[in-house]
């Protein structure tokens, strides 16, 4: 893989002050009431939003419900939103941790993710054996504090870095590098306590 | 490096290793004082990236988002500054938890309308024709091939690949052409009292013909992640290219919204929209830029045919077609006719003129500036020219005053008479109940009697026989005439539905063929090669079974015209 170079630089530091600016238009659109510009920002992020619940909850219909829930709650409340405290999608990603919360609290965790059935016999086919160690992982990261889990979500799987999560998370990003490195020493520890990923 | 270090020596490495600009045995030999944990610790991190789990996106989620987001009201910035009204807001008839339930309640109520408001007028909201190539729908995550008369409903995810061309067709008449490397999702499409037609367009280039439909809440929108572009009755085209939402005004008016930006793009017009944020006029007048025209000043009406069937035109029948993106059809009394051609994809096309009045008069081809003018005798009854398309200039839409505005260049040009039955001439039309409605309007404002449009009575089984759905009321000449007849070619494919109206089929028998050619008198332009003789054979060839329609107001068939 390359280096950017300056030119590149210049180039993605230029397409991301253009997003900066639409995204704050559509913003104080909606604002006013705007349903279209709030359109606008419901299509620059749902994908996102969607991705990060599904990864969470582990279920796509319940990760669409909740992520139509998010962006109507978003749509209700955008007047208390203070675009120079924190950007929009990090606003966003923390009403959809909120939602989330809410959805675990109330479901009381009917995945059927603890549950993992160690009895299969061992098989030669890779796709088994990754689906196992898939399995192991998932109950592994479902053990972990609500904290650990959503850094390790943030950071490996929607592939953010540490300053975007010390924003989403609301702390500063030396305590998000600390609570990276103890989620993955607990994650480690979960799995050899299950016998290891196979 | 001491220990307290260790959470940045691994947040470095997870970073360096995942943009691949280190390996994982890389780190550990840079810091080999915390290889051992490191190891572990970087292993783990990346099998708990493995976890990722894709949401595929589903295209009808933003319009049951938007449709409940129109009934959910905002909160006013004084309920969280304003602790008493808040308090008073929570302890008043809607209280916290109704506020609390709002979305939700919202979300049922809007799932309910959506689900007792899908009634038989969207069962179908668009017939699909294919033109040429691959044409596909997305299925579960898959693609899969759609095929020639395909019934398309809201929620269709559709793309075309290198080589595909296709056009939808709706309910009310506006058809879409969609050129290759096209991907979008229908989001809405019904016509149950008033129109209600949305895409959602994600690349390529799409030729919008709409239907005018004053009725109040009638609306025709093509959204892009650039802009939404508003439509009433006009043509239009929207592409997406380098980044940025492109639209072109080539009849009528549509708006462009985009960002806090409006913007009305008139006839002639061409406007640009980039991320919500830019919407730039280019003064492009699509009659400055194109400066190739046929131009009809004769009894006679003209249809554009391009590769594979497209076809931009009037038919005898009244009924007028967009089909090819970049030309323009206008005009609809008797010898007004003209059509516009700015950057229409390269190939042979065939220009065919039918009688429809008697009369003589001439049709003039302007190709570049240059006049050609042939003369069409008050005995001629039909004339074919090929017209050879070189390949479009490149699509810039920089200001008329550069001069790079597209033109369509025409290389070569061959005239005959009467058109020749060698020829393939085959319109490829689906032909909605409104549309004929709409055609027999024109027939009757030029003063011609209009028979029963291609939507006569229903043979659900058996192969359809050609008929004919116009028929000249001229004066009969001595001459032996050869009436335009339609024939059908694709019967409408669509699933037969037990509760829906059967689809109909021209029924009349076919209309007898001339003894003897008519007398050319039409002077060839270029002549390159002889035409062959006319032989009579037919062109059109029944091929589908007719079946029934989903829906009561969408009779549509498919004709093919010799």
């Amino acid at each position: 893989m390359r280096s950017l170079d300056a030119s590149d630089a210049l180039s993605a530091q230029a397409g991301a002050l253009a997003e900066r600016e639409a995204v704050d238009r559509l913003v104080l659109l909606a604002k006013d009431g705007d349903a279209e510009a709030f359109g606008g920002l419901y299509d620059r992020y749902q994908p996102e939003i969607l991705r990060y619940l599904v990864n969470h909850v582990r279920d796509r219909d319940t990760a669409e419900d909740l992520t139509q829930q998010v962006f109507l709650k978003a749509w209700q409340a955008i007047s208390r939103y203070e675009q120079r405290n924190v950007p929009f999608k990090s606003w966003l990603y923390r009403m959809a941790h909120n939602q989330m919360v809410d959805h675990f609290r109330t479901r009381r965790h009917t995945t059927g993710l603890e549950g993992v059935d160690r009895a299969e016999p061992a098989e030669a086919e890779a796709s088994v054996l990754a689906n196992e160690r898939r399995r192991y992982l998932e109950t592994a990261l479902r053990r972990l504090s609500a904290d650990h889990r959503e850094v390790l979500v943030l950071r490996f799987i929607m592939e953010k870095s540490a300053a975007e999560i010390g924003e989403i998370m609301g702390r500063k990003e030396v305590t998000v590098r600390g609570l990276q490195l103890r989620a993955l020493r607990a994650l480690r520890r979960e799995v050899d306590a299950m016998g290891g990923v196979p | 490096m001491t220990r307290s270090r260790f959470d940045l020596v691994l947040d470095q490495c997870i970073d360096n290793v995942r943009a691949g600009r280190r390996t994982v045995e890389q780190c550990l030999a840079e810091w080999p004082q915390h290889a051992a944990e490191l190891e572990s610790l970087l292993r783990t991190a990346t099998a708990a990236g493995g976890l990722a789990l894709q949401a595929a996106p589903d295209p009808l989620a933003r319009a049951r988002f938007m449709a409940a987001l129109r009934t959910t009201p905002q909160q006013s910035p004084s309920f969280w500054r304003d602790p008493f009204a808040r308090l008073s807001g929570l302890i008043g008839v809607a209280g916290r938890s109704a506020l609390l339930l709002a979305p939700a309640a919202a979300v049922a109520v809007i799932a309910l309308a959506i689900s007792l408001g899908r009634d038989a007028t969207i069962a179908q909201a668009a017939t699909l024709t294919v033109f040429s190539g691959q044409v596909e729908r997305s299925q579960g995550g898959n693609w899969a091939t759609l095929t020639d008369g395909a019934t398309l409903t809201e929620g269709a995810h559709l793309r075309t690949g290198s080589d595909g061309r296709a056009q939808l067709t709706f309910i009310d008449g506006s058809t879409v052409a969609v050129e290759p490397g096209t991907e979008l999702t229908i989001e809405r499409a019904r016509s149950n009292g008033t129109r209600e037609i949305a895409l959602h367009q994600v690349s390529g280039r799409l030729w919008h013909q709409i239907a005018a439909d004053d009725r109040p809440g009638s609306s025709f929108t093509v959204r892009t992640m650039d802009a939404t572009v508003y439509a009433h009755g006009t043509v239009f085209e929207t592409t997406i290219a380098s980044g940025a939402t492109v639209v072109s005004t080539a009849e009528g008016l549509v708006e462009v919204v985009a960002g806090t930006h409006r913007l009305a793009v008139a006839s002639g017009e061409v406007a640009s929209a980039r991320q919500h944020i830019v919407v730039t006029p280019a003064p492009v007048a699509f009659a400055q830029a194109s400066r190739t025209e046929v131009k009809v000043d004769a009894p006679f009406v003209a249809s554009l045919i391009g590769p594979n069937g497209r076809a931009t035109g009037t038919l005898p029948s009244g009924i007028t077609l967009q089909q090819i993106p970049g030309a323009l059809n206008t005009g609809t009394d008797i010898g007004t006719q003209r059509i516009n051609l700015r950057d229409i994809p390269e190939g042979e096309y065939t220009l065919i003129l039918r009688r429809i009045a008697d009369g003589d008069g001439e049709v003039v081809l302007n190709i570049g500036g240059a006049e050609r003018k042939v003369s069409l005798s008050a005995q001629a009854e039909s004339l074919t020219v090929k017209l050879q398309v070189a390949a479009p200039a490149a699509r810039t839409f920089a200001p008329a005053a550069t001069g790079a505005a597209p033109v369509t260049a025409v290389a070569a040009v061959t005239v005959s008479e009467p058109a020749s039955r060698a020829t393939v001439l085959q319109e490829k039309v689906v032909v909605t109940a409104k549309m004929a409605e709409r055609a027999v309007e024109v027939l009757r404002k030029q003063g011609r009697t209009p028979t029963p449009t291609p939507v006569p009575t229903v043979r659900p089984t058996r192969t359809p026989v050609p008929t004919r759905t116009a028929v000249p009321t001229r004066t009969p000449t001595a001459t032996p005439t050869r009436t335009p007849t339609v024939r059908p070619t694709a019967v409408p494919t669509v699933p037969a539905t037990p509760t829906a109206r059967p689809t109909v089929v021209p029924t009349l028998p076919p209309t007898p063929r001339p003894t003897e050619p008519p007398r050319s008198t039409a002077t060839p332009i270029v002549v390159t090669t002889p035409t062959p003789a006319a032989t009579p054979t037919p062109t059109a060839t029944p091929t589908a079974n007719a079946t029934p329609t989903a829906t009561p107001t969408a009779s549509v068939i498919s004709v093919a015209v010799p």
